[in-house]
């Protein structure tokens, strides 16, 4: 029972660590890009 | 009277055949203003030449420590145990334990090619062409990590996560030794009819039911809250981009009921089952 | 003597041999850095005259252009390793086994087109998720996404056919996992949904087609080495020359 929720656990931390990853690497490239047009 | 021949492409010795040439002046790029350009040659080749010559390097580097594997000599007799493809593939191999050999090695690649494919033309947004930006294209990049976090994640989970007949084993633990076999499964249909005592014909019912629901409130719903964005898009792009993205989402639902509930299948039919 | 080197070399670059293959010079004159991208088959793929911005590898990281690179290693080292060995069950292990311990560098060629291989699977989808960071995408770019992602097709393809050649465990079950997959295929696949009703049978469905047999043997070794060597090669590099004419007929998105 334990094993099955922290798979549970595991898949939804890992994808949401993920999503917010590339999330992440979008908006620090827009803020990067940003500062050097500004 | 008889007009005067002229040569519409006069021959001149500047010119090679093909209607090149060098010419002072700024080039006619498709979308560029002639502003701060400078020559190709030597400045973009240099970095190009400097990265090449680093990639070249470090494979090279690599190559000396890091040496391709070789098993034993092909044998149909024995089968490797847990058999696992190549890494890029482990994705769709894991998802071989939630769905059926048809929808996960052939239905939902294909989806997953032609989803791609359709992205320029359900992607209507004209912001952030050629500039990045998330606070202009919040949908589409959120929707694009979540797919591409899932695929990542189904791989990690077949690369360092599943052992010995393909069960989950922890990094900790012992990946030599067998597990016990779990439980069975259980069909949807089957559970509704055993838990509320009714027919199965009932029992399917309520699941083709619950299907039909997920997929049509999937696309009523947003429809109706974010009318601008259905307006927008009309009628056939926003049903492509809905079904598509239900799609996608239903494949970690469908993980979670096989965790929770155990749950194998919740469609069955003659022909093919989900 | 630096003299006479001096006289040597002016006499030598004015002869019409090598004026008719070095059609200029390389003092630095905006024509001769012009003519340098302009007259040359391999860099005029670039246009002669880029925006100072995108010198920098911050925008595009390179990985499309790493892709290649790693596509060209990957080609020159298959090269080499087809040298040594020959698609036939009863020596493709053993030819393998040379490589990686008899042929001088064979170890090194072998592992490096594995590595670029992993790499160029890698560095493909980095180079899709940038593409649509950056909006790239958008039109009038659509047509050259689509053909960006048959190429990633294509990658996975061939890493896949080349899995097979070493002809160990890992190669053999690896794709017979992968047959079993398209022997469930919908109405083409004789497990799959409807295509026992469509007449597909064990010796005529796409897993029939895909191994030239019922099994993972000699022609599906065969076969694969042909794909993987031959067939999808091609394919690439037509779909290659296509992906770079759009870029330079669209132009190239953003800051580049």
């Amino acid at each position: 029972m334990w094993d099955k929720a922290g798979i549970g656990i595991f898949i939804i931390v890992t994808t949401a660590a993920i999503t917010f990853a590339i999330i992440g690497l979008s908006s620090f490239m827009e803020r990067l890009y940003k500062r050097k047009d500004k | 009277m008889p007009e005067k021949s002229f040569e519409v492409f006069p021959r001149s010795p500047k010119k090679t055949y093909g209607l090149m040439e060098l010419v002072k002046g700024t080039p006619p790029g498709v979308e560029k203003e002639p502003e701060d350009t400078t020559f190709t040659w030597p400045n973009l080749f240099y970095n190009e030449f400097l990265v090449a010559l680093a990639i070249t390097a470090l494979l090279l580097f690599l190559s000396l420590y890091v040496q391709a594997p070789l098993e034993e000599e092909a044998s149909r007799d024995t089968t490797p145990n847990p058999m696992k493809a190549p890494w890029y593939f482990l994705g769709l191999q894991e998802l071989l334990v939630f769905f059926d050999p048809w929808i996960a090695g052939v239905t939902l690649p294909v989806l997953i090619m032609i989803g791609l494919m359709l992205i320029p033309f359900l992607d209507i947004n004209p912001k952030g062409r050629g500039s990045y930006t998330f606070s202009e294209r919040k949908f589409a990049v959120t929707n694009y990590s979540f797919g591409m976090a899932l695929w990542v994640v189904l791989i990690i989970i077949g690369v360092w996560f599943r052992g010995l007949d393909w069960n989950w084993y922890w990094l900790w633990e012992n990946g030599h030794v067998h597990k016990p076999v779990t439980a069975g499964l259980g069909d949807l249909p089957v559970m509704f009819s055993r838990n509320l005592g009714i027919s199965d014909f009932a029992g399917k019912a309520i699941s083709d039911l619950l299907m039909l629901a997920y997929f049509a409130l999937g696309l009523i719903i947003p429809a109706w809250l974010f009318k601008d964005f259905f307006k927008k898009l009309g009628v056939l792009r926003y049903i492509t981009t809905m079904v598509l993205f239900l799609i996608m989402v239903g494949i970690p639902i469908k993980i979670a009921l096989r965790l929770v509930f155990s749950i194998k299948y919740a469609i069955i039919t003659p022909w093919f089952k989900i | 003597m630096s003299n006479l080197m001096k006289r040597v070399s002016n006499w030598v670059t004015s002869t019409p041999f090598w004026k008719a293959v070095f059609r200029h010079g390389y003092e630095d004159t905006a024509r001769n850095r012009s003519l340098t991208t302009f007259s040359n088959v391999l860099y005029h793929l670039h246009p002669v005259k880029t925006r100072r911005e995108s010198i920098k590898i911050r925008y595009t990281w390179c990985m499309g252009g790493t892709s290649l690179l790693l596509f060209v290693i990957l080609t020159v080292t298959g090269v080499l390793l087809m040298f040594y060995y020959v698609p036939d069950t009863r020596r493709a292990y053993q030819d393998i086994k040379d490589i990686m311990t008899v042929v001088s560098f064979g170890s090194t060629f072998r592992n490096v087109h594995r590595l670029a291989a992993h790499g160029m699977v890698f560095t493909v989808w980095v180079h899709m998720t940038r593409v649509f960071l950056t909006g790239a995408y958008k039109p009038p770019r659509e047509f050259n996404w689509i053909v960006g992602v048959l190429l990633l097709v294509l990658t996975l393809l061939l890493s896949w056919t080349g899995y097979l050649l070493p002809w160990d465990q890992l190669a053999l079950w690896a794709i017979t996992v992968g047959t079993k997959m398209a022997a469930a295929t919908p109405f083409f696949g004789v497990e799959g949904p409807f295509g026992a009703e469509l007449g597909m049978r064990p010796d005529n469905d796409i897993k029939f087609m895909l191994l030239g047999g019922t099994e993972v043997g000699q022609n599906a070794l065969l076969r694969f080495y042909v794909l993987h060597c031959v067939v999808l090669p091609l394919f690439v590099v037509v779909f290659l020359a296509v992906h770079f004419w759009r870029v330079r007929k669209d132009g190239f998105s953003g800051p580049l």
